[in-house]
């Protein structure tokens, strides 16, 4: 079953891992299941340790390259826009 | 952010779709979880710019004392399946504006929701590596969060046990926490009350999300002179309410989300009536079959039923009689939870006493309408620590350092 929506690609079934979409290494899913119908809607990666590593070391790359500096001149670019 | 902010409420519609679909509430809800979840992206990216420091008069004159804050380093967050948006932005909104890198596992039956918004963070050009989200195996993904000594700071949104888990795997690495755990919110209705105003805002908090909040009203406690006026109110509301599939327009109350909630519920109930409580109305699984449950009023509820001890999260309102202002205090503190309690009376000076009163982190006052991005969200008690949203929200993922400098 599809979920019918105005965006279909907004129906993600893999992790977000350093800005890219993956499935599990081991291509294990879990089905998630609509409670109203007991339908299967999706499935999405069966993740574990080995992942949540990787996504930990690049989030900690991400923090040293200065997230704070990205996002807040992101927001002054906005701001500015509104001024 | 503020670009992510946008594209969350542009793509509303698409979002409380894909909500309703894996965690059942009905669609008004789902759009509202939608918006809530918003707000705080949009709340911390203002925030992110207020992360002022300090300047301590020192008590040496040749010496200067500076407090600044900064990022608190990697952060992770486990969130849960009754709230799927607003949960994870709640977290990360107040990581990312504090500089702070997040990874985010979402509940097992509801991952499409955080996955979706964060499809949203990459098109709103949040940088590689800030956020990720990992769904599978809560063991082996919570193990590693907790043990890996990266991580700075772990957020939780779910049962009390779980917290005290987490609470333990983190003691080795001391990471800063912060828990927001189980409830049982007293719901305390006195006599100089405006009945129909209690009943409404009962309603409201109790059958929000078919009862499956942390902080629903748990116990409706009512003063013994207005009770039998409150229950025939309460049954007569709740009469009006429609269960069916969160899609269908004309629902007013959606499925449980899976089959072990459902035994929980007819468990609560089977022990309270063994005690003597009454079901005023509902009291079994809905004719549609599934996780439906009919919504339930209990009278006669007494403080030894395992319903009056522990957190229901389902569609059953326990009616418990109270004779004074303080049995009531009395019966709302004798918990271990201490999350949300709501009350609803007119005089000036009880409003003050109660309220002072309830060891509670968050109480409604004639109102049962308090979550929002601006106020504190959080418990005491074995409810949790730390508070989400709000001016202080920004507070645990930051780190105050103090330099000292000789001028001499």
């Amino acid at each position: 079953m599809t979920l019918a929506l105005k965006d279909p690609s907004l129906l993600r079934q893999q992790c977000l891992i350093n800005g890219e979409w993956r499935a599990a290494t081991a291509n294990a899913g879990i089905d998630v299941i609509n409670p109203a119908t007991g339908a299967k809607i999706a499935t999405v990666p069966n993740m574990g340790a080995e992942e949540t590593k990787q996504a930990i070391e690049f989030a900690e790359i991400a923090q040293k390259n200065g997230s704070r500096k990205l996002l807040v001149s992101a927001q002054k670019s906005c701001s500015g826009g509104i001024a | 952010m503020q670009r992510w902010y946008s594209l969350i409420l542009e793509n509303q519609e698409d979002l409380a779709f894909i909500m309703t679909s894996e965690q059942g509430k009905i669609m008004a809800e789902s759009r509202g979880e939608i918006g809530y979840a918003a707000s705080f992206i949009e709340w911390f990216a203002e925030e992110g710019k207020r992360i002022y420091g300090d300047i301590i008069p020192s008590p040496r004159a040749d010496a200067r004392i500076i407090v600044i804050k900064q990022a608190i380093g990697v952060c992770v967050a486990i969130t849960p399946w009754n709230f799927p948006a607003a949960m994870m932005t709640r977290k990360a909104g107040a990581a990312l504006a504090a500089g702070c890198s997040i990874v985010i596992k979402p509940a097992g039956s509801t991952p499409l929701t955080a996955l979706a918004v964060a499809e949203l963070a990459m098109r709103a050009g949040i940088p590689a590596g800030v956020l990720s989200v990992i769904t599978g195996s809560a063991k082996a993904i919570g193990s590693e969060m907790t043990s890996n000594p990266i991580v700075r700071k772990l957020s939780f949104t779910g049962s009390t046990e779980v917290g005290i888990q987490l609470l333990k795997a983190c003691a080795p690495t001391v990471k800063k926490t912060s828990m927001e755990l189980g409830g049982n919110a007293p719901f305390i209705v006195f006599d100089d009350a405006d009945i129909d105003a209690a009943v409404a805002g009962a309603m409201l908090s109790k059958f929000r999300n078919a009862g499956q909040t942390c902080i629903c009203a748990n116990r409706i406690l009512v003063q013994d002179s207005v009770y039998d006026a409150f229950a025939k109110k309460m049954v007569d509301a709740v009469a009006q309410l429609t269960v069916g599939n969160g899609l269908d327009a004309n629902s007013t109350q959606g499925p449980l989300i899976d089959g072990n909630a459902v035994v929980k519920v007819e468990f609560f109930i089977a022990d309270a009536k063994s005690k003597g409580a009454k079901v005023a109305i509902g009291g079994e699984r809905h004719a549609l079959g599934g996780t439906f449950f009919e919504p339930t009023v209990l009278t006669d509820v007494t403080g030894d039923m395992l319903i009056s001890r522990e957190e229901i999260f389902g569609p059953v309102a326990p009616l418990i009689r109270f004779k004074t202002e303080e049995d009531a205090i009395e019966i709302a503190n004798s918990v271990e939870y201490g999350l949300a309690a709501y009350f609803y009376a007119r005089d000036i000076k009880r409003v003050w006493r109660v309220g002072e009163a309830l060891e509670y982190g968050m109480i409604g006052i004639n109102t049962s309408a308090i979550s929002n991005e601006v106020a504190p969200f959080g418990g005491m008690k074995s409810s949790g620590l730390g508070r989400e949203g709000s001016k202080y929200g920004i507070d645990d993922y930051l780190e105050i350092k103090y330099m000292c400098m000789d001028i001499g």
